[in-house]
């Protein structure tokens, strides 16, 4: 506050102690700050702008009197739920053997976990048809060997969809993970045998605990992104498999219709809030009553 | 270091002169693609040729959004952008400078070309397409027989949007004649596409049309006629008994400075020669009547312009006015 004590040099620890004074740590997210201000809390004020016109609140409206809307939020977060769940179990045991499996493996499957990540999505998306469809190589190898006679339905079903987005989300649902259980001390699991727990129970009662924090960071990464998904259950699933980013998208190029698209995007934005912030609470819920009970 | 200076001298002296030789930089936004590719050669480079002054620069990929969201924030980048059917209609005046048909010769059009805020580029066509091989020599023969699964059996592959022709089609395979069409009977044609909701495939993009085409996933599709042509070598036929219109259109952004030249741009890509010349190149027609006898050999048959007497003439003002209930209904449909 004193400008000329500041500049004579006094000794620091002569100088009142500054209130105002803005740790160092500050500045280096600085630029981080800024950027997401600039690019991020600003055009997200505007969408929150163009959803209500002259505060208006009719699409809002509009969205919560409309069954196709509510049918179509409804079913993004029934489907994104269950490929979170698929994800994360489908990426526990790989998790594992990288962390656990020694070096070789740990190259093997990182490398296999990292080359379809660098593919694009849409490429990724069009491979699955290639596969699933009913023309497609698994149909024709099952119809070759006589195992069927008439093409499996595989693709344009809810399983289509399922399958694709669980291998998309599968690289972020492993990495937390892995960085998890890399860390465990697996001499836990010795002791716990030598106390004459069995694998099964040592893992757990030691094991699966300790990698609850990778089972939540991963679960939320592949909630959260799995919500927004569009290319890939436009792609792969029916009509009926529909999800809201692609109404989104279909409310802002075909119908130019920016207020309902961007109300949408509110709604979308607001409820994934919700859910993320619920699945917090009880994470927190779960490890309070986990540790009272280790008190115990 | 006086040598440096005079060259830099020297070079600014040539940059000048060179920004000179093209005083107005022309944005075009078209759909990219073989699409562009052909417009640049047919259109693009002829017009630079004969205008020196002006310099054509190429954007994709055309957006109807991109240019709503240009206007409205005041930032016009672009000068003249192709779009569909579904804009440029009098309900868009916002967004768009009005043709100048004192530059733009509104007497050489087609029917239904020349708008007041836009100009047919050239005349497109959602066609029937089928694979030869499915139906062993028999030929599907209009929209009733895209309904007929009993006799043309197979997945039908669609465009997933209300107001691709799917609903015209739709009626028309019910038995509405193509003047009777509109206003549209939405619940009657629902009814129609229920009897083959099973065996709808729907397609988001051209390259999957083309996919589900030429794997041979879809029999039969309703398809672009340019997506239906790549496909030809692989078996695929067009029906051209019923076909629903499809145009592409030059439009003008309100607010662009380069106004003039954008106007005359237009006026000289709608010219017989440069019509005929993009007809080498792509199966799209002219939507100049007098480039229409003279359309290259390459396509002849293929084009949307030699079959105007079965062509289904889309009506873009009742989609602009009722398409985003007809959106949601179709929507509603798709997910039950």
């Amino acid at each position: 506050m004193n400008v000329s004590a500041q500049d004579g040099g006094a000794p620091a620890s002569a100088r009142a102690p500054w209130p105002f004074r803005v740790p160092s740590a500050f500045w280096l997210i600085a630029p981080a700050v800024l950027f997401l201000v600039l690019f991020f809390v600003f055009p997200l004020l505007k969408l929150v702008a163009i959803s209500l016109p002259d505060g208006s609140v009719e699409y809002y409206e509009q969205i919560f009197t409309t069954p196709v809307f509510l049918r179509v939020i409804g079913e993004t977060f029934r489907v994104s739920l269950i490929v979170t769940v698929v994800t994360v179990a489908v990426a526990y045991p790989y998790a594992y053997a990288m962390a656990h499996g020694g070096r070789a493996a740990l190259l093997i499957l990182t490398v296999a976990l990292l080359i379809p990540f660098w593919v694009s999505l849409l490429l990724r998306s069009f491979s699955w048809i290639v596969l699933l469809q009913n023309s497609g190589l698994i149909n024709d190898f099952l119809i070759a060997t006589g195992l069927i006679e008439k093409p499996v339905r595989l693709i344009r079903t809810p399983f289509g969809v399922m399958i694709g987005m669980v291998h998309i989300l599968l690289p972020y649902a492993v990495l937390p993970l892995y960085t998890v259980m890399k860390k465990i001390d697996l001499r836990l699991m010795e002791a716990s045998s030598i106390c004459g727990a069995s694998w099964f129970k040592g893992f757990m009662r030691i094991y699966f605990p300790l990698s609850m924090p990778g089972v939540a960071a991963s679960a939320i990464l592949a909630f959260t992104l799995a919500l927004g998904f569009y290319i890939t259950p436009a792609l792969l699933g029916s009509p009926r498999d529909m999800m809201i980013a692609q109404m989104i998208a279909g409310q802002f190029n075909e119908q130019l219709n920016f207020g309902l698209g961007a109300a949408l995007a509110v709604v979308l934005m607001v409820l994934t809030a919700i859910a993320v912030g619920l699945f917090g609470a009880a994470r927190a819920v779960l490890q309070s009553r986990g540790r009272s009970k280790g008190g115990v | 270091m006086r040598n440096i200076l005079a060259m830099t001298a020297m070079a600014t002296l040539l940059a000048g002169t060179v920004a000179n030789a093209a005083d107005t930089t022309l944005t075009i936004s078209s759909y990219g693609g073989v699409y562009q590719e052909a417009q640049s050669k047919s259109y693009f480079q002829p017009f630079m040729a004969e205008n020196p002054d002006i310099k054509i620069v190429e954007d994709s990929s055309s957006s109807n959004a991109k240019l709503k969201a240009m206007v409205e924030t005041g930032n016009v980048t672009l000068d003249l952008v192709v779009t569909d059917d579904s804009f440029g209609l009098d309900t868009d005046a916002q967004w768009l400078e009005p043709i100048d048909y004192a530059v733009v010769d509104k007497s050489k059009f087609i029917e239904g070309a020349a708008g007041m805020y836009r100009v047919a580029a050239d005349i497109e066509g959602t066609v029937l397409a089928y694979n030869a091989e499915e139906f062993g020599g028999e030929a599907p023969n209009g929209f009733a027989d895209f309904f007929n699964t009993e006799k043309f059996p197979g997945s039908r592959a669609v465009w997933k949007y209300a107001a691709s022709g799917i609903f015209e089609a739709a009626l028309i395979a019910d038995g509405v004649k193509p003047q009777d069409l509109y206003p549209i009977d939405v619940e009657r044609a629902l009814k129609k596409l229920d009897t083959i909701k099973e065996d709808l495939v729907w397609w988001e993009s051209g390259s999957q049309s083309e996919q589900l085409l030429s794997s041979g996933e879809a029999s039969m599709a309703l398809v672009w006629v340019g997506r239906a042509v790549n496909v030809a070598e692989k078996g695929i036929k067009i029906d051209w008994t019923n076909w629903t219109s499809q145009t592409g259109y030059w439009v003008v952004p309100k607010g662009t400075k380069n106004k003039e030249a954008a106007m005359k741009a237009i006026n000289f890509f709608t010219e017989p020669a440069q019509q005929v010349a993009f007809t080498k190149y792509m199966p799209y027609g002219p939507s100049n009547k007098n480039a229409l006898p003279s359309v290259d050999a390459k396509f002849k048959g293929s084009l949307p312009t030699d079959h105007l007497d079965t062509r289904v003439l889309m009506n873009a003002d009742w989609w602009a006015e009722n398409g985003a209930k007809v959106d949601l209904r179709f929507q509603e449909w798709l997910l039950q």
